[in-house]
C-alpha cells in the first residue's frame, strides 16, 4: 500500500495532476484565476539538502484535483528557489517568500508566469529570510526571521519600509489594523539559550512598533479568530510543552489546550497535538468558542501532520501530511493533503511535493 | 524542509608533488611490505629507506586488499592532491565540498566515512565529536605515501587501535632521514594554480652522528577557491563564482629518530596545523552571501620506541598527546547578537604497549594494548562536557607455511563514556575477530588467492550522542562485518614489462546504522535504525613497460562496483535501495610516459550517478561523471641534485561536477609547480 502511494505520488508529480475522483478531464486553462476561490494554494518547502526542490500547488475542491509544480511548469523549470517559506495570493499576483534562498518571487496569479524575484534585503531595507506574509489594502507584510517586519507594496512591487522586531520573529496575525508579531528566538538552541518569551505589536498605518509583551515561551503563531486573538507556542521542546492561548485584551495569555498545531474555524479551533517527550501518536482536538471547552477531533487521521488550516470561504478544513517510510516519516518524499468538511467527514486526498507546510487562500 | 547544512567545513589541501627519488625513495610506506616483520635494527631498518625501490610494493602477497600509492606514483600518475590521489584507488568514495579547502572525508567499501580509521605515521588520528576525519588539511607536499587497507594489515606487530577500525587509510609522511646518510636532505617547492593558489613547502633532514637523526618540514597554503561554476534553473543559467571561500592553512612538524642500544628506536614527531578559512556554503539559487568562517588548530606530539630483545621478542610502545580546536563563526542577522560563535576543543592521551613473540620460524604472536581518554568542550553554557576512555587489547597469531599465509586476530575492547552532568551514554564492551589467509599455489608463478573476515564496530560520535539531539545516549556502536575473497597476479620480475592485477569481491554488513530520524514534529533523533549489506568487486590494474632505456610507460586502472543496499525494513519505500552517495561505479585510469625529456601524464576519474536520498528518489540524483586531467613535467640534474618543473591541467574538459549536493568541484583548471633536491 505504502509503495502504491508513493508511485501514485510519484506520478502525480511527473504529470501535475491527481485526482481523488476518476472523471478528471483535462484543466480547462483558467486564466481568470476563479479556481482559487474555490481552492487552496499549498508550498512545500522541499528538502533542498537532500535536493529535492519545493514548490507551489493549487488544490481544486470542485474537480477534487490538484495542480502540482505550477511555477516551475509555467516557467520551463524555473525553480521557485530553497525553501519556499510563505505566501499570499492578492489581486492579480502571487507572492512566495522562499527563505534560505532569501527572496520573494512574484508571479501572474492566472498563469503563474515569472514577474519578479525580490532578493533580499533591498537596499536601504533591513529584512531577509521571509518567513510568513500578510496581505492588506495593497500592502503584504512580511515577517522577516532576521528580526524584521517588512512591507512590500503591491503596485511598486518594492519593499519600501521595515522595523524591527524579533529575535526571530514567526508567522504573524493582523487585527485591527496591527499586527502581532511572535517572536520566538528559535536559534536559541544553537546557543543552549533559553528561547523567545515576547511578542511585538506592529501599527500598520506609521509600521512603529507599539508594544512588546510578554508571552509562554518559543511563541510561533498568532491567530486571528472570531472569539479574539490566539498564540500557539512550541515550548522548548523539554518540561515546557507546546501549547495553544488565548491572549486576553490586556495581552495576557491564558492556556487553552496542549497544541503544536492550531487553525482558526468559524466557530472553533483545530488542534493538533504531539508530546515531545513521548513518541505517542498525535492527538486531534477541537476547541469551541461558545462551550470553552476541548474536545477531540473526530477525523480520519492522516500519517504525520506537517500542516494544519481552515479555508474560510470554502469551510474545508487541510491537513497536511508525510508519508510514513517504515515507522518515521520521510522529509523527502512527496506529501499529501487531506481535506475534510466541517462535518469531520473526510473529503478528499491530494497528493503533492515534499514537506508541505503552508496554505494560503485567495485574498481579495 | 531543510535541515542545517551540516557543518560545511571546508578544509585545505596544500598540495606539493615534489619527487625525490633518491632522498626518500618508495621505500617509506607502511605497506611497502605487510610482511614484514621488524628485523630492525635502527640502521637496517633505516637503511632500507634509501634502497628499495621508488615502485609501489607489490600487493600480491597481501591476504587483505591493499592499495597505495607512493610519492613516485604521484609523480607519474599526475596526482594533484589527496582527494585526487584517494579517487584513484579502488572501492573509495570519496565526500568531497569542493576546491582546496572543502572538507574531504573517505568512507570505503560504502561502509561510511566513520568506518575510516586514519593512522598518521602509524598512530591514529581521532575526531570524536564527527568521528570523521577531515583529509583536506594532509598536504601532498608532505605526504611520502598513502595506503589503504580494507581490514587488518597482514602485519601483526602494532597498536591494538590500528585494528579498531573496519578500514584504515595510512598515511605516511617525510620523516627523519637515514642515519647512514650524512649529508643535509633538502627539498624545497613551491606550486601555484587557478584561483589564487599558491603553496610553497619545505623539508630538512640531517642526521647527527650515527644515532641520531632529525628533520623539519612545513607547508603553507593560500588559495581564493573563487572558482567559476554555473547554476542551472529551467530556461536560466548563470555563471557565478565561488565566493567567501578563501583558505589559509599552514602545517609544520618535527621528527626525530634516535638509536638506542641494544637495537631499539626512538621515534619523535611534534606536529602543528592552522588554518582560517571562509565556508563558501551551499549554491543556493540566487546565492545570498555567506559569512561563515572556521579556524582550526591542532597540535600533537608522538613518541614511538621499538625495539628487538632478541630474536624472539620485539617490543613497541607509542605515546600520543593531541589537542585540537575549532572555531566556527556565522556571522548572520539571524542570531540576536548577530553571530554565532562556536568554539570546540578536544583532547586526547594515548598510550599503547605491544609485544611480538617468534617461537619459531614463520610463527609469530603478538599482544598489544591501547588505552585512550578523549574529552571535548564547547564554549556554550550547560553544554554537555563528554569524555570517553577506551580500552583495547588485541592478540594476534600469524602462521607462514608452506606457501600459505594465515593470521588471526581478536580485538577486545571496552569503551567508557561519560559527560561531565553525570550522563552515561552506553559503555560497549565487544570481542571482535578478524581472519585472514594467502596462498601461493604455484610455487614459481607471483598468484595469490586470498581471502579474509573482520568483524568490527564504531562507538557513536560525541555528535550522535550528546549534542542537538533529543535522547540519544542510550544509542549502541554501529557493527561491521566483511568477507572479502579475492586473487591476484604479478608478472615474473626481470622484463621490460611488468604487470599486476588485482580481483576481489565482498560483502560487507552494517548493523545499527545511526541515521538521524524525525523525533516529532520539530525534533530529530539519533537511532540504530538501519541495516545496510554491500556487495561489490575491486579491480585494480597495474602494467609498465620500459621500451628503452630511461624510458618507462605505465598504465594504471581501478574499478569498483559498490551495490549498497539499506536493507532494514521489508516495510520501508528504501528497502533494498542504494545508499545515498554511494555510486554503482566508479573507476580510474592513468597513463604516463616518463622519460629524459618531456614526461606527459593522462588520466581520468569517474563515477556513475548517485542519489542524494536512501530513497532514490529522483529529485535527488546527481548525475555521474568523468572528468580527466593531464601533467607535464621534467627533471633537471646537475651535480646531484635535482629541479623538477612540472604543469598539470586539471578537469581538462571543465566537466561540471558534484561530490556533494551543493557543492561544485572546481573546472578545468591548472597547476604549476618548482621542485628543487639538494
Amino acid at each position: 500500500m505504502k509503495k502504491y502511494l508513493y508511485l501514485t505520488a510519484a506520478a502525480a508529480a511527473m504529470f501535475c495532476m491527481t485526482a481523488c475522483s476518476d472523471d478528471n478531464g483535462p484543466d480547462d486553462d483558467d486564466s481568470d484565476g476563479k479556481k482559487a476561490y474555490q481552492g487552496a494554494y499549498v508550498l512545500c518547502q522541499g528538502n533542498q539538502y537532500n535536493k529535492i526542490p519545493g514548490n507551489l500547488n493549487l488544490i481544486d475542491y470542485a474537480t477534487t484535483t490538484v495542480s502540482n509544480d505550477l511555477f516551475s511548469l509555467a516557467n520551463n523549470g524555473m525553480s521557485l528557489g530553497d525553501t519556499p517559506q510563505c505566501g499570499v495570493a492578492y489581486g492579480s499576483k502571487i507572492y512566495v517568500g522562499v527563505s534560505m534562498s532569501s527572496t520573494i518571487q512574484i508571479m501572474n496569479r492566472s498563469d503563474y508566469k515569472y514577474l519578479k524575484t525580490i532578493t533580499l534585503p533591498v537596499e536601504g531595507v533591513e529584512g531577509t529570510q521571509p518567513r510568513s506574509m500578510v496581505a492588506h489594502k495593497g500592502k503584504i507584510y512580511i515577517s522577516m526571521y532576521d528580526g524584521y517586519v517588512a512591507r512590500l507594496d503591491t503596485l511598486t512591487l518594492q519593499i519600501d519600509k521595515s522595523v524591527k522586531v524579533g529575535p526571530n520573529p514567526e508567522i504573524m496575525a493582523l487585527r485591527d489594523e496591527k499586527l502581532y508579531v511572535p517572536n520566538s528566538f528559535g536559534m536559541a538552541y544553537m546557543q543552549n539559550l533559553p528561547y523567545g518569551k515576547t511578542a511585538s505589536v506592529v501599527d500598520i498605518a506609521t509600521m512603529t512598533v507599539t508594544t512588546t509583551f510578554d508571552v509562554p515561551e518559543n511563541p510561533k503563531e498568532f491567530i486571528n479568530t472570531t472569539d479574539g486573538l490566539y498564540l500557539l507556542c512550541n515550548g522548548n521542546y523539554s518540561d515546557a510543552k507546546a501549547a495553544l492561548y488565548k491572549v486576553d485584551k490586556d495581552l495576557k495569555c491564558t492556556e487553552v489546550a496542549k497544541a503544536a498545531m492550531a487553525a482558526a474555524g468559524d466557530d472553533k479551533i483545530y488542534i493538533i497535538n504531539q508530546d515531545y517527550y513521548s513518541e505517542e501518536q498525535n492527538t486531534y482536538f477541537v476547541y469551541d468558542f461558545s462551550t470553552k471547552k476541548v474536545t477531540p477531533w473526530e477525523i480520519k487521521k492522516p500519517d504525520y501532520p506537517s500542516g494544519l488550516a481552515y479555508d474560510k470561504a470554502n469551510k474545508k478544513i487541510l491537513v497536511s501530511s508525510y508519508v510514513m517510510n517504515g515507522e518515521y516519516p520521510s522529509y523527502d518524499l512527496p506529501g499529501y493533503v487531506n481535506v475534510y468538511e466541517t462535518d469531520n467527514s473526510f473529503s478528499c486526498q491530494y497528493f503533492i511535493g515534499a514537506g508541505p507546510t503552508c496554505f494560503f487562500f485567495h485574498t481579495k | 524542509m531543510r535541515k542545517q547544512k551540516a557543518k560545511g567545513r571546508l578544509l585545505p589541501a596544500a598540495i606539493l608533488i615534489m619527487f625525490s627519488p633518491s632522498v626518500y625513495a618508495g621505500g617509506l610506506f607502511l605497506c611497502a611490505d605487510n610482511n614484514a616483520e621488524p628485523t630492525d635494527t635502527v640502521g637496517k631498518e633505516l637503511g632500507t629507506l634509501t634502497v628499495s625501490a621508488s615502485r609501489t610494493a607489490s600487493p600480491t602477497a597481501s591476504a587483505i586488499p591493499v592499495q597505495s600509492i607512493d610519492r613516485d606514483k604521484m609523480r607519474t600518475s599526475g596526482i594533484t592532491d589527496i582527494s585526487d590521489a584517494l579517487r584513484r584507488m579502488a572501492g573509495v568514495t570519496l565526500r568531497d565540498y569542493g576546491g582546496e579547502g572543502g572538507m574531504k572525508t573517505l568512507s570505503l567499501r560504502g561502509l561510511g566515512s566513520q568506518h575510516t580509521g586514519v593512522l598518521y605515521d602509524g598512530v591514529a588520528l581521532s575526531d570524536v565529536q564527527s568521528g570523521q576525519i577531515d583529509l583536506a588539511r594532509y598536504s601532498l607536499g608532505s605526504i611520502a605515501g598513502l595506503t589503504v587497507n580494507h581490514g587488518d594489515a597482514n602485519d601483526i606487530f602494532l597498536p591494538a587501535r590500528a585494528a579498531a577500525s573496519a578500514a584504515t587509510l595510512s598515511i605516511t609522511t617525510l620523516r627523519a632521514p637515514s642515519m647512514l646518510d650524512e649529508n643535509l636532505q633538502l627539498t624545497a617547492g613551491i606550486k601555484t594554480g587557478a584561483f589564487g593558489y599558491i603553496a610553497p613547502s619545505l623539508y630538512i633532514g640531517k642526521s647527527i652522528g650515527e644515532k641520531v637523526s632529525i628533520s623539519a618540514s612545513g607547508d603553507f597554503t593560500h588559495s581564493d577557491n573563487n572558482f567559476p561554476f554555473t547554476i542551472h534553473n529551467g530556461p536560466l543559467t548563470k555563471r557565478e563564482k565561488r565566493k567567501d571561500s578563501d583558505l589559509n592553512s599552514g602545517h609544520g612538524e618535527i621528527n626525530a629518530a634516535i638509536a638506542t642500544n641494544p637495537s631499539g628506536t626512538l621515534r619523535l614527531k611534534f606536529y602543528g596545523y592552522g588554518k582560517k578559512q571562509h565556508l563558501p556554503g551551499p549554491v543556493i539559487l540566487y546565492s545570498p552571501p555567506n559569512n561563515e568562517k572556521l579556524s582550526e588548530g591542532n597540535f600533537f606530539g608522538q613518541v614511538q620506541y621499538k625495539t628487538r630483545l632478541s630474536d624472539k621478542w620485539s617490543l613497541m610502545a607509542n605515546a600520543k598527546f593531541n589537542w585540537a580546536k575549532t572555531h566556527y563563526t556565522d556571522i548572520n542577522t539571524i542570531y540576536p547578537d548577530g553571530r554565532l560563535d562556536n568554539r570546540y576543543i578536544q583532547r586526547e592521551a594515548y598510550l599503547s604497549a605491544a609485544a611480538l613473540y617468534r617461537p619459531i620460524r614463520g610463527l609469530s604472536f603478538s599482544y598489544a594494548a591501547d588505552w585512550f581518554f578523549n574529552n571535548m568542550n564547547r564554549n556554550i553554557t550547560n553544554d554537555p562536557k563528554p569524555r570517553r576512555n577506551t580500552v583495547l587489547q588485541a592478540l594476534a597469531v600469524k602462521w607462514q607455511v608452506w606457501r600459505l599465509m594465515l593470521t588471526g586476530k581478536g580485538l577486545l575492547s571496552l569503551v567508557y563514556n561519560s559527560d561531565a552532568d553525570g550522563k552515561g551514554g552506553k559503555k560497549a564492551q565487544r570481542l571482535s575477530p578478524s581472519i585472514s589467509a594467502s596462498i601461493q599455489p604455484m610455487e614459481k608463478v607471483d598468484f595469490h588467492v586470498r581471502a579474509s573476515y573482520k568483524n568490527i564496530f564504531r562507538m557513536p560520535t560525541f555528535s550522535e550522542l550528546y549534542f542537538d539531539h533529543k535522547g540519544s545516549i542510550n544509542l549502541k556502536p554501529e557493527i561491521t562485518d566483511q568477507i572479502n575473497v579475492g586473487m591476484t597476479y604479478g608478472s615474473p620480475k626481470g622484463r621490460i614489462w611488468d604487470v599486476t592485477v588485482t580481483a576481489d569481491g565482498y560483502m560487507n554488513l552494517v548493523r545499527n546504522k545511526i541515521v538521524a530520524m524525525p523525533y516529532n514534529m520539530f525534533v530529530m533523533t539519533m537511532t540504530n535504525l538501519d541495516k545496510v549489506r554491500v556487495l561489490g568487486a575491486d579491480v585494480t590494474l597495474n602494467a609498465g613497460i620500459v621500451p628503452w632505456d630511461k624510458q618507462k610507460i605505465i598504465l594504471d586502472a581501478t574499478w569498483s562496483y559498490q551495490r549498497a543496499a539499506t536493507r532494514s525494513s521489508r516495510d520501508r519505500l528504501d528497502w533494498n535501495k542504494q545508499v545515498a552517495y554511494t555510486p554503482l561505479n566508479s573507476g580510474a585510469v592513468s597513463l604516463s610516459w616518463d622519460n629524459p625529456w618531456v614526461s606527459v601524464s593522462i588520466h581520468g576519474t569517474g563515477c556513475s550517478a548517485r542519489y542524494a536520498t536512501n530513497l532514490n528518489i529522483p529529485s535527488s540524483r546527481i548525475s555521474g561523471y568523468f572528468e580527466c586531467g593531464a601533467a607535464i613535467w621534467h627533471t633537471f640534474r646537475f651535480h646531484g641534485h635535482s629541479l623538477e618543473l612540472r604543469a598539470d591541467l586539471i578537469n581538462a574538459l571543465d566537466k561540471e561536477y558534484e561530490l556533494v549536493n551543493a557543492y561544485p568541484m572546481p573546472g578545468r583548471s591548472w597547476q604549476a609547480s618548482v621542485t628543487f633536491n639538494l
